[in-house]
C-alpha cells in the first residue's frame, strides 16, 4: 500500500477538509490549520526527504520528523530554508535562498548519532541549493508529518533513504553567496544574484539579468586614496563599474563606469546618482574582456582610469574634478554596480595593488610563510603587517587538525580588526577565523559568522591572546587580555565532519592597519 | 502515484466539493516530476508535415512514431526526417488502414479536423488533433457521437492549456489565491497582413484554408484561458466583428466579412469573460488576465505588460515557475506556443498509457471550440447574445 493510500483515511476526516490526497501526492489547499498531517515513510535509512512545492505566500512548507521541522519559507514571500526543533526554536536557517512558488524542491535531512544536517536541492535531486553543516540536533522517534503553514503546498515522494542526495561540500551555493547573514559587511541594493565564483572568494559575479544592482562593502573604502578592481562585462549587459558610495542607497559618491554603447562603449565618471562628469570615446570596452578600473580621490579631486588587462596600458583617463566642500571628508564604501546584465569583479580591496596575485610572490617572511596580501616583515617571535590593506599571511610550518591554535595580536593605530586564521586550507578553501574588531566573531573562511559577541572591541596598542579550539566536528574560540583573563569565549559550534581529519595551517590577518602577531602555536 | 486508487475516488473521499465538475477534476495539479513507470510505447502516426513536425513524439519514452503522412511530398519527407520514421503514407486515409497504428496525431487544415478525427476513430484509432476540434455545431455533434460510440480517446492540442502562465493560473485558482475568480480577459492577436497574409493565405498562388478564415472559428487559444483554469462553461455569448478592407472579405469560402472579432460572454457560473481574436491589429500573441475578488494575475504581452500576480493575503508572484520537471528529460525544450508542445505530447501519451481521459479531452475541447462558432454567428447578427449549447455528458458521467 502506498503512502498516499495510507493517508486516505486521515484525509477523509472532516477535520482535514483542506488536505487532499491527489493522484500524484498530497495537497494542502488553504491557509488554515491543521498545519500538519501525519504520513508514513517508505524506505529505510538515515535520510528523510520529500519533494515540496510551495504556493505563493506560504510561510512554511516542508516536513516534520522526530520533532524537528524542516521547511521552506522564512518571511512570507521572501524565500528561506530553516530547521526548527519541536519547541519552535530555530536551529539553523538560510534566510537568503530563493524559491519560486509552484516549483518543487527536495528537502532532505540526514541524521547520524546525535547530529543532523539538512539540505535543499532542485527537483532533479542533484542540483544543490543550500546546505547546513552538522547540527547538534537529533530527531526524537520516527513520527513524520507534512507541514504547510500560512498557505497552500503540494507534496510528493516522501521517503527514507540510505544515502544522502549530496555529501557535505565546501562550495554549496549558500556558502558562496555574497550575503549569508544579517551582519555581513556587504550590502546589496536592488534585485541581484551576487555570488563568489571561487572557493577562495576572490571573484565576485552578479549573475542576474536585472536593470541595476549594486553591492557595497561597508568595511572597505575610506575618505581618500586609489581604489582598483578588475571587471569583465558579460555579453548583452549594458555596463558595469567601480563605486565609492557615500551612503547605503548609492545616492552619493562616485563611480568609474564602463558605459555608453553596449559592448563597445567607453569609460565614464559619474557623481552619483546621475551627474555625468566625463566620458571617454566609445568602442574602448568590449564584452568578456577584462579591464582594470581605478577611482582616485586625492587632493580634493576625483578622477578615474581604465587600464588594459595587463594592468599597465592606460586605455582612458579622466581629468581630475574638484570635490564639493561637503564631499571632502566623506567616508565612502567600496562597491560594484551592474546594469542590464551580468559582470564579474575581482582583485579589489582598499588601496589595492594593481591586481590580486594569481601566483604567490616570494614571501618576505621566509620559506615557511605564504603572504596572500599585505606588507609584512618578520619579528623575532612572529610577524608584523605594516600596511593599511587587509592582509593575510599563512605559516605552513604550523600545521594541525584537532588542536588548540593561538597567537598574540597587537593592533596598531588604524587597524580595524585582527584575526587568528586556524586550520586553514592553504588556498583558504576551508578554515576558521578568530576575529577581534568592533566585536568578537568566530567565522568560517567561507564568510559565515558562526558565533559573535558584541561589547568587546579592540584597542590599538593593547595585546590580545586569540585562540581557536578544534574538536571533533566542533570549533570554538577564546579572546584573552594580556594578563590571560578571558574577554570572550564562544560556545562550541558544530561544523562539517569533513573537518575532523583535515590538516590545516595557522595564519594571521589584519584589516585596515598595522598589527603585530607573536607567540604563534598549535598544540 | 497512488497505485490502484483513482483520482476520482480519492477526491470523493477527501470531500473535494470545489472540484465537483469533471473539467476541474481533470485540472488537478500534476506537479510531480516525471519518472517513467511503464515500458509501454504508444504506436502513433503523424499526419501533417507543417505544424505536425513541431511535437516530440519520438522523444517520449512511452511513444514511437511508426507512420507519417502528408498529401504534399516535401512535407511528407519532412515528417520522415523529423521523426526518423520510414513508413510514409500518401494520405491520412491510407495511414489509418495500418493496423499497427494505435493513435493518430492530426495536424491538418482546421476545416478538415472533424472529418479526419471521425475517420481515425472509425478506424479504431485514438486521436489528438490540432485546434479547433471542429468548425460547426454539426461537426461537434458528429465527433461526440463517434467518440462515445467507440470509447476511444480524443485530445485537442490546445497550446494555451499548457502555457506555463496557464498552468500557474490553474494552480492559483485551485489554491484559492484569487478569492472568487470573477472575470477573465483573453486575447489572441495574429496579424495576417503584408507578408504574413501572403504566406498563410496562399500556397502556390491558391487560397489556403486560412484565406479570410473567421477569427472566432479559431477561438480555443483564448477560451482555454478560462475553461482550462476554472472548468466553467461559456453559457451565452455576444460578439462584434469588423473588417479591415481586405478584398478577401468580399469573396471567400466562409462568406466572412471580419478580420477581428471581440466577444463578451457569460459563464454557467454567471461570471463575465471577454475574448478577442483579431487578424488585423498591431499586436501579437496569446495572453490573458484573471481578476478575482482578492487577487489578480496578469500574463506578459507583446505590448510590454509584465508577468505579475497580486494575490490573496498579500502574496505575490513575479517570476514564472519552471515546469520542465513535468515532462521527460529529452523533451525539455521550447518548440513553440509558450513551451506547451512537450506538455501536449506528454499528456496525450500518458493518457493512453494510463488509460485515462486526457486533460483536454473531447468535452473540454468542445467547451473551448463551440463558443467561438456561436460567437461568429452572433457577430453576423450584429452582436445578438446567443445561447451556447453544451456538449458535456450528463452530470455524473464522463
Amino acid at each position: 500500500m502506498t503512502s498516499a493510500a495510507l493517508l486516505l483515511a486521515v484525509l477523509a476526516s472532516p477535520a482535514y477538509n483542506d488536505w487532499f490526497n491527489t493522484y500524484f501526492g498530497v495537497w494542502h489547499r488553504s491557509a488554515k490549520p491543521p498545519w500538519e498531517i501525519a504520513a508514513r515513510l517508505n524506505g529505510a535509512g538515515p535520510c528523510v526527504r520529500c519533494l515540496v512545492e510551495p504556493a505563493p505566500g506560504a510561510e512554511a512548507a516542508g516536513f516534520a520528523f522526530g520533532g524537528l521541522r524542516l521547511t521552506l519559507g522564512g518571511a512570507p514571500g521572501q524565500g528561506g530554508f530553516a530547521l526548527h526543533d519541536a519547541a519552535g526554536k530555530l536551529l539553523w536557517s538560510d534566510a537568503f535562498v530563493d524559491w519560486t512558488p509552484y516549483t518543487p524542491y527536495v528537502l532532505e535531512a540526514v541524521t547520524e548519532r546525535a547530529r543532523t544536517r539538512v539540505q535543499m536541492l532542485a527537483w532533479d535531486g542533484t542540483t544543490l541549493l543550500s546546505q547546513s553543516e552538522w547540527l547538534a540536533a537529533k530527531p526524537d522517534g520516527d513520527a513524520f508529518a507534512l507541514v504547510a503553514r500560512g498557505g497552500p503546498a503540494r507534496f510528493y515522494r516522501w521517503e527514507r533513504a540510505a544515502q544522502p542526495l549530496s555529501p557535505l561540500v565546501a562550495d554549496a551555493p549558500n556558502k558562496l553567496r555574497l550575503i549569508q547573514s544579517a551582519d555581513s559587511d556587504w550590502r546589496v541594493v536592488g534585485p541581484a544574484n551576487w555570488t563568489w565564483t571561487t572557493r577562495d572568494r576572490n571573484v565576485l559575479r552578479q549573475a542576474a539579468i536585472v536593470e541595476r544592482s549594486t553591492a557595497l562593502n561597508r568595511s572597505l573604502g575610506g575618505t581618500g586614496g586609489t581604489w582598483r578592481c578588475r571587471v569583465k562585462v558579460a555579453p548583452g549587459a549594458g555596463g558595469a563599474g567601480l563605486i565609492l558610495s557615500g551612503d547605503d542607497q548609492v545616492q552619493s559618491g562616485f563611480i568609474a563606469w564602463l558605459g555608453g554603447v553596449h559592448g563597445a562603449g567607453g569609460l565614464m565618471l559619474y557623481r552619483l546618482p546621475l551627474d555625468a562628469l566625463w566620458s571617454a570615446p566609445q568602442d574602448q570596452w568590449h564584452f568578456d574582456t577584462e579591464y582594470q578600473l581605478e577611482l582616485t580621490i586625492a587632493g580634493g579631486k576625483v578622477s578615474c582610469r581604465q587600464l588594459a588587462e595587463d594592468g599597465a596600458t592606460v586605455i582612458a583617463a579622466s581629468p581630475a574634478f574638484d570635490l564639493k566642500a561637503e564631499e571632502r571628508d566623506t567616508t565612502r564604501a567600496l562597491g560594484f554596480m551592474t546594469w542590464l546584465g551580468r559582470a564579474e569583479f575581482r582583485a579589489f580591496s582598499e588601496q589595492t595593488a594593481a591586481a590580486a596575485p594569481t601566483t604567490l610572490a616570494a614571501s618576505p617572511l621566509g620559506a615557511d610563510w605564504t603572504v596572500l596580501a599585505g606588507t609584512w616583515k618578520p619579528l623575532p617571535n612572529g610577524v608584523e603587517q605594516t600596511g593599511t590593506e587587509t592582509a593575510t599571511a599563512l605559516c605552513g610550518r604550523l600545521r594541525g587538525s584537532q588542536a588548540v591554535w593561538r597567537c598574540d595580536a597587537t593592533p596598531g593605530v588604524g587597524c580595524r580588526a585582527v584575526a587568528l586564521v586556524f586550520q586553514a586550507d592553504p588556498k583558504l578553501a576551508a578554515g576558521f577565523l578568530c576575529r577581534l574588531g568592533t566585536d568578537v566573531r568566530l567565522e568560517g573562511l567561507d564568510g559565515r559568522v558562526l558565533w559573535r559577541k558584541d561589547g568587546v572591541a579592540l584597542v590599538a596598542g593593547k595585546r590580545y591572546r586569540l585562540e581557536g579550539h578544534v574538536e571533533t566536528d566542533r570549533v570554538r574560540i577564546r579572546v584573552l587580555d594580556e594578563a590571560g583573563a578571558p574577554l570572550a569565549e564562544s560556545s562550541a559550534c558544530f561544523i562539517s565532519d569533513t573537518n575532523n581529519d583535515r590538516v590545516g595551517v595557522l595564519g594571521v590577518r589584519s584589516e585596515g592597519g598595522p598589527a603585530r602577531f607573536e607567540a604563534l602555536g598549535v598544540e | 502515484m497512488a497505485g490502484e486508487i483513482s483520482r476520482r475516488a480519492l477526491l470523493k473521499a477527501g470531500g473535494l466539493a470545489l472540484v465537483a465538475a469533471p473539467a476541474a477534476v481533470r485540472a488537478l495539479p500534476t506537479g510531480e516530476p516525471f519518472r517513467q513507470t511503464s515500458d509501454r510505447r504508444i504506436r502513433i502516426g503523424v499526419v501533417g508535415g507543417g505544424f505536425g513536425c513541431s511535437f516530440h513524439w519520438h522523444e517520449h519514452p512511452n511513444c514511437q512514431v511508426i507512420a507519417v503522412s502528408d498529401l504534399i511530398p516535401e512535407r511528407r519527407d519532412r515528417l520522415v526526417q523529423t521523426y526518423g520514421c520510414n513508413r510514409p503514407y500518401e494520405s491520412l486515409e491510407k495511414l489509418i488502414l495500418d493496423p499497427e497504428v494505435e493513435a493518430v496525431a492530426v495536424f491538418t487544415e482546421a476545416t478538415n479536423h472533424a472529418r479526419h478525427v471521425i475517420a481515425c476513430m472509425n478506424a479504431g484509432k485514438h486521436v489528438i488533433s490540432a485546434v479547433p476540434a471542429c468548425c460547426s455545431l454539426e461537426e461537434a455533434l458528429q465527433i461526440r457521437e463517434v467518440k462515445e460510440k467507440t470509447g476511444l480517446t480524443y485530445m485537442m492540442a490546445e497550446t494555451s492549456h499548457y502555457r506555463w502562465e496557464t498552468i500557474t493560473a490553474r494552480r492559483l485558482y485551485l489554491d484559492g489565491m484569487f478569492g472568487e475568480l470573477a472575470y477573465c480577459e483573453a486575447e489572441y492577436y495574429h496579424p495576417m497582413t503584408g507578408a504574413e497574409r501572403e504566406s498563410l493565405w496562399f500556397r502556390d498562388g491558391k487560397p489556403t484554408w486560412r484565406y479570410a478564415y473567421p477569427p472566432m472559428l479559431y477561438p480555443t487559444h483564448t477560451n482555454s484561458f478560462l475553461v482550462s483554469v476554472t472548468g466553467e462553461r461559456i453559457a451565452r455569448i455576444s460578439c462584434i466583428g469588423w473588417g479591415n478592407g481586405d478584398p478577401a472579405l468580399k469573396d471567400n469560402a466562409y462568406q466572412n466579412p471580419f478580420t477581428s472579432e471581440v466577444a463578451m460572454a457569460v459563464t454557467d457560473r454567471g461570471r463575465g469573460f471577454r475574448s478577442n481574436v483579431c487578424w488585423s491589429l498591431h499586436a501579437h500573441g496569446e495572453r490573458a488576465q484573471w481578476f478575482g475578488t482578492e487577487g489578480a494575475f496578469y500574463m506578459d504581452g507583446s505590448g510590454g505588460q509584465p508577468f505579475r500576480g497580486i494575490l490573496k493575503g498579500g502574496a505575490a508572484i513575479g517570476q514564472l515557475p519552471d515546469y520542465w520537471h513535468m515532462v521527460p528529460e529529452k523533451m525539455r525544450r521550447d518548440s513553440g506556443h509558450g513551451r506547451s508542445h512537450p506538455f501536449l505530447t506528454h499528456e496525450f501519451v500518458m493518457a493512453l498509457v494510463e488509460k485515462r481521459a486526457p486533460e483536454v479531452d473531447l468535452y473540454e475541447s468542445l467547451a473551448m471550440t463551440v463558443p467561438g462558432i456561436v460567437a461568429h454567428q452572433s457577430a453576423l447578427k450584429g452582436g445578438e447574445q446567443l445561447a451556447v449549447p453544451s456538449f458535456d455528458p450528463p452530470r455524473g458521467g464522463a
